[in-house]
């Protein structure tokens, strides 16, 4: 595929590929440290409890164990695992190490410590722990009831609000309202790579955490602040990801980890099984929202009014955050006269929540997504149509933030990928009534670039330097999940000073080194990190022009650097080599070639993506397979272009898993994950359909090149796409997810019930 | 009990518990850490390993069951540092993003390839529905085994 | 807790032997798709393991003295492969083809699915229709042979004592006039435990285009595999076109409110096994037996 530049927009493998073919590359759980011990967790078997007795004897008497850990011995200091900064807004201190009272099945009761994960395993079996039951509460619904049980004594609404913006003057005649209810479901991220913490307190008292988390600050903050040790006696190092689509962003595991190597003196290495991440992790929230909307009889939008309400779980962790970024996304995404949001969040006794891939983007746009189709199925409008009417157009203001959208590019996602897609004819095409209903459908989402906000500012520092022979050092902290994010820095800096991406050296982030980073979420790797990395290849490219003029006894303004070479403009006359300016620099005039740069960030433009889905339902045994998705993204710029492209990919793979099999099921006892996989089923080899992958690349905004992010926009109206292909191919209105054969056949039963298009067949 | 395998070409003879799994000797006991551990259910594919040819998940096989035999692990791909035909074309398509199924894929690809040098895109499918990929979506997988496939695939 | 002891019999005289050492603490491993999870789920260890999975006795798959014989730790993917089986038993090749993933397959046995006894035990209903035999070693060493159902009692139990061990399964094979068929209901469409399954042998009159016998076996419904008479018997004397699926499908419909008329799943399942009845109805249309 053609790209203007030199480097960007071609396609790199990540740096570290031949290690992770060869199987050489040390994941977290494969670090083995001198003296290292095993933990092993006890988690509650209970949705709600106090912790009585606990006799730890049995366990204390097995061979290898050195020590057993509870709230009995435990400090109780409570904190906030969702904290990146002190004095971060919007953190509710309000978990500890270990629980006294136990508010979710999975809580953290005790920790073993032993020589062995089979001795840690076999004494976690014979800790006696003495529960007193308290009355469960396993919805937000419940939970906000009066008479509750309290999950926590300041009662159990965590978070409300209620932005409006925008005015209508008066009503015009003909409108047409729309009332739409929808559920999504708790989610496991499925990371393949399950949860890890490698801690070790060493006898100089310096704390070191590997962990393959999203912020190493943030874990340093947390860490530090429960433990009440200074900054800079704990070291975060950042160890390979085996994914993490925000499942690692919250420090789950480094507070305890850290306590049990401060305890023991000794490194001790903390991995969790696949139902354990499931149960004891973290969750994408339950939500249920309502959604109100007027428009105009030719289709626009007039007024849209929604209410959410969502399950923080057992902790509140990023739940407040999380239910505001759902109010923040749609007028993005469509201009609308009035839009008001008004949300609740609660606690319940139950797997806490925490961001997943998209924040909230992906939940909302399910809900306003479904909503929208239909208000083209009463208006009698194509949905595609109903979209054009409302979609937001370059630079128009988001009146939630008060931002420009900047080069939003959803219209053309929209129309080219119709068009490729061939929506028109395709959904013209009736389902049919036979056994196997075939149908198209669409689905729009909006998500950002950044944290930038009125309450939240972006920056990002790092430093480059270049070698004697020309190889460059990036030191920044950089969290690579296995989006990409090395090489993409690697890319752009190439292409700023015109040298191979291969020469740059960059490894992950380490809190002791590098310099300050938020952290990898929020869209904000390539629209903020990398323009710094841009900003900073500028920057040395300019000393080195500036010492090379030095060397050559010239001014700098009669020279430019090209082709890892700095000479005169236009190419004649002498020149220096990179590697001849470095040395030579050094030599005689005293000056490394270093720089150290901070990007303030200054925008924060929508991303967009516009999905098509085509699926074939079973009107018999309630299997839908996806049979093809087209999906267009208003990316800016590829920077990476294959890598652009798997993230796609392995964003509609999850996509379709939420919107058809994917649900983290709690029994009626709060039970969550029991069976692991087996029971959590994801989009599988076999049944992932073809996916085109449409790129928009239409820059302008701020980003490197005009890049713009992907990650997680490509995820955000997936789920829509197909449940709106679904319903259009049953004549359904199916709004609760996923829609599993189960609900699939309810619905039909009920259609054919009240005398609609049956399921029987010929 | 005494254990004596051929790993990855080299004979191997250690001491293991009866009831060890095949996945903790090999990561433990024989520092092979490259064999990853998803789901500890044999669902997720990421321990998968050749066994006389076939793909096998080691987190779900007893190591005792392994006397005697001859085991093959991502570790063993590779012959003097260099690696395989699979191996390259998985970099080279965009087949890698975290890494963390990439073992797991190799192993249950070498297999394939090894059984039937020229799989259709469906028993390519089929080989694999047993490995779970969060980041990929799969398709550059397959045509990394295809195009590994196309080159007359690998020796095991 | 002590380190389970394991013996690995390479003959049956062997395995007749260790079974003589079996306790109720005591567990046979072939395939361990079953057992090593259970082991660490429960983090009980047996006292004594007998591993079947170096038997090569026990994995082979022959046609002898007018019978087809599978030893008890022939692997799915063995079975799935074989072309004798395909044409005599397609119905256990089908059923083979669905269990798990290629991982599973390569190591499962069918001896230790029906040992496991699962409600869901992808083979069961094949060996059903087909009256499947069951060869069971003693500790004495001597081979009983009993009908299948007899060994089914219950979800995850047989009738099989702590001292004995399944060694093959032998049925007469389909013949010329028989079709035979295995369907499957999962969460997806592959590497899923069934929520409903079924295979089904019918003996065709060519002449008069009408099934003149049938026998179906439904799984994942009961605690254990049943063979259904009701359905069959409305299977016979039906015309094989298109026409008869209605009735067959409405058959099975009704059998699954019979059998689970409290289940909270009877909804989904009365109206899916519907699609279960057309892919059975699908599949013996075909040439293969």
């Amino acid at each position: 595929m053609a790209t203007p530049f030199k480097y960007v927009g071609r396609s790199y493998p990540p740096p570290d590929a031949s290690s992770k073919v060869s199987g050489a590359l040390v994941y977290g759980s494969d670090l083995r440290l001198s003296g290292m011990l095993y933990a092993q967790l006890v988690l509650s078997p209970h949705a709600h409890a106090t912790v009585g007795s606990i006799d730890t004897s049995k366990a204390l008497s097995v061979p290898g164990v050195v020590g057993v850990y509870s709230c009995r011995n435990a400090p109780s200091t409570r904190y906030c695992r969702y904290r990146i900064v002190p004095g971060q807004p919007g953190c509710i201190d309000d978990e500890t190490l270990f629980a006294a009272t136990v508010r979710f099945v999975g809580d953290r009761v005790a920790a073993v410590v032993a020589s062995s994960l089979e001795a840690a395993t076999t004494a976690a079996r014979l800790i006696e722990v003495m529960y007193t039951e308290l009355p469960p509460v396993l919805s937000a619904d419940a939970a906000l009831e009066p008479g509750a049980a309290l999950v926590h004594p300041g009662g159990n609404l965590v978070h409300e609000f209620d932005h409006a913006t925008g005015a209508l003057a008066a009503m015009p005649p003909g409108t047409v309202t729309t009332f739409t209810a929808v559920r999504t479901q708790m989610l496991h991220h499925a990371a393949i790579e399950p949860h890890t913490c490698l801690a070790d307190f060493d006898a100089s008292g310096k704390l070191t955490i590997w962990s393959p988390c999203q912020s190493v600050y943030g874990a340093r903050t947390v860490v530090a602040d429960l433990l009440g040790l200074p900054y800079n006696r704990v070291r975060v190092v950042k160890v390979p990801t085996g994914g993490s689509f925000g499942g690692k962003q919250e420090f789950i595991l480094e507070p305890v980890t850290a306590y049990l190597a401060m305890q023991t003196g000794r490194p001790v290495s903390l991995t969790l099984d696949r139902e354990e991440c499931i149960r004891a992790t973290m969750v994408r929230p339950e939500q249920r929202s309502v959604i109100r909307s007027t428009v105009r009889a030719d289709g626009v939008l007039l007024d849209l009014e929604i209410e959410t309400l969502l399950a923080a779980g057992a902790y509140a962790s990023s739940s407040p955050d999380y239910a505001e970024a759902m109010a923040h996304k749609l007028t993005r995404l469509y201009r609308v006269r009035r839009y008001r949001h008004r949300g609740r969040v609660a606690y319940t006794t139950a797997p806490v929540a925490g961001g997943m891939r998209g924040w909230g983007a992906p939940d909302i746009a399910t809900c306003a997504e479904i909503h929208m189709d239909q208000i083209a199925r009463q208006l009698g409008m194509d949905p595609l149509d109903i979209r054009l009417r409302n979609l937001v157009h370059p630079g128009d203001i988001d009146p939630v933030t008060g931002h420009s959208v900047g080069e939003a590019r959803v219209r053309q996602c929209l129309e080219r990928g119709a068009e490729a897609f061939g929506w028109r004819d395709r959904a013209a095409v009736p389902p049919g009534f036979g056994r196997i209903r075939k149908a198209v459908g669409l689905a729009c989402g909006a998500h950002k670039n950044g944290m930038l906000s009125d309450e939240f500012p972006e920056s990002n520092t790092m430093t480059l330097k270049m070698n004697e022979d020309g190889s460059l050092d990036l030191n920044a902290s950089i969290h690579e999940v296995g989006a990409g994010t090395v090489v993409t820095l690697k890319i752009i800096i190439a292409e700023e000073l015109d040298v191979a991406p291969e020469i740059i050296s960059a490894r992950e982030a380490d809190s002791e080194t590098s310099p300050f980073d938020f952290g990898c979420f929020g869209s904000r790797m390539t629209y903020v990190c990398g323009a710094n990395g841009r900003a900073l290849a500028a920057k040395l490219r300019d000393q080195l022009i500036e010492a090379a003029a030095e060397l050559l006894g010239v001014s700098p303004g009669i020279l430019e650097a090209a082709n890892g070479r700095v000479q005169r403009i236009g190419g004649t006359g002498p020149g220096l080599s990179y590697p001849q300016i470095v040395q030579g620099s050094r030599m005689h005039h005293g000056r490394d070639m270093i720089v150290t740069h901070t990007y303030i960030g200054t925008s924060n433009p929508g991303s967009y993506s516009v999905q098509f889905a085509e699926v074939e339902v079973d009107v018999l045994t309630g299997l839908t397979r996806v049979t093809q998705m087209l999906t267009a993204i208003d990316i800016g710029r590829a920077i990476n272009r294959e890598m652009v492209e798997g993230q796609c990919r392995g964003a509609i793979q999850a996509g379709i898993g939420s919107a058809l099999c994917e649900e983290v099921v709690i029994d009626s006892t709060g039970r969550a994950g029991a069976g692991g996989f087996k029971s959590y089923h994801l989009v599988n080899a076999a049944d992932m359909p073809p996916v085109t992958v449409l790129l928009v690349e239409h820059d302008g905004d701020d980003g490197p090149y005009g890049a713009k992010s992907v990650g997680e926009i490509a995820t955000v109206p997936t789920a829509a796409a197909v449940v709106n292909a679904v319903n259009r191919a049953l004549g359904t209105f199916m709004t609760t997810l996923p829609l599993t054969p189960e609900r699939i056949v309810a619905a039909l039963d009920e259609t054919a019930e009240f005398g609609g298009r049956s399921a029987s067949c010929a | 009990m005494r254990l004596s395998a051929v790993v990855n070409g080299a004979a191997v003879s250690l001491d293991i518990a009866p009831d060890a799994r095949l996945i903790d000797v090999l990561r433990n006991a024989l520092a092979l850490t490259g064999t990853k551990e998803g789901c500890a259910e044999g669902e997720c594919g990421a321990c998968t390993v050749v066994i006389d040819g076939l793909a096998i998940n080691a987190c779900l096989m007893l190591a005792a069951q392994i006397q005697g035999k001859s085991v093959l692990t991502v570790e063993g791909l590779s012959r003097a540092g260099e690696t395989n035909a699979l191996q390259k074309r998985f970099v080279e398509l965009g087949a890698i993003q975290c890494g963390f199924c990439t073992p797991g894929m190799l192993m249950s690809a070498t297999a394939l390839l090894a059984r039937s040098g020229t799989p259709s895109d469906d028993e390519v499918r089929r080989a694999l529905a047993g490995n779970l990929c969060r980041c990929t979506g799969y398709a550059a997988i397959i045509e990394a085994v295809a195009a590994a496939a196309d080159e007359g695939g690998v020796a095991t | 807790m002590r380190q389970p002891e394991l013996l690995a019999p390479r003959d049956l005289p062997s395995l007749a032997a260790a079974l003589g050492r079996a306790t109720p603490d005591s567990r046979l491993i072939a395939g361990g798709t079953d057992l090593v999870l259970r082991m660490r789920v429960s983090g009980v260890r047996p006292d004594l393991l007998i591993d079947l999975s170096g038997l090569r006795e026990l994995s082979f798959i022959r046609k002898e003295h007018g019978l087809i014989r599978i030893g008890a730790t022939t692997t799915f993917a063995q079975i799935e492969r074989d072309a004798m089986l395909e044409i005599h038993a397609n119905c256990l090749v089908r059923a083979a083809a669905h269990v798990g993933s290629a991982q599973i397959r390569n190591v499962a046995t069918i001896g230790g699915n029906i040992a496991n006894a699962s409600p869901c035990a992808d083979a069961i209903p094949a060996l059903l229709v087909l009256d499947a035999q069951v060869g069971v070693l003693n500790r004495a060493g001597n081979v009983e042979r009993r009908p299948l159902q007899k060994l089914l009692v219950e979800s995850g139990k047989t009738t099989l004592e702590r001292d004995e061990a399944i060694v093959d399964f032998s049925f007469v094979p389909l013949v010329e006039g028989q079709r035979s068929a295995f369907a499957k209901i999962g969460a997806r469409s592959s590497v899923a435990v069934a929520k409903l399954s079924a295979a089904m042998i019918v003996k065709l009159d060519e002449a008069q285009g009408i099934i003149s016998d049938a026998k179906i076996a439904f799984g994942s419904i009961a605690p254990t595999a049943f063979v259904d008479d009701r359905v069959a018997a409305a299977l016979r004397g039906t015309p094989v076109n298109s026409g008869a699926i209605k009735a067959f499908a409405e058959a099975c419909s009704s059998m699954m409110t019979r059998s689970i008329p409290d289940r909270s799943s009877l909804p989904y399942k009365r109206h899916a096994v519907r699609g279960l009845a057309h892919d059975l109805w699908g599949a013996i249309q075909g040439a293969r037996r």
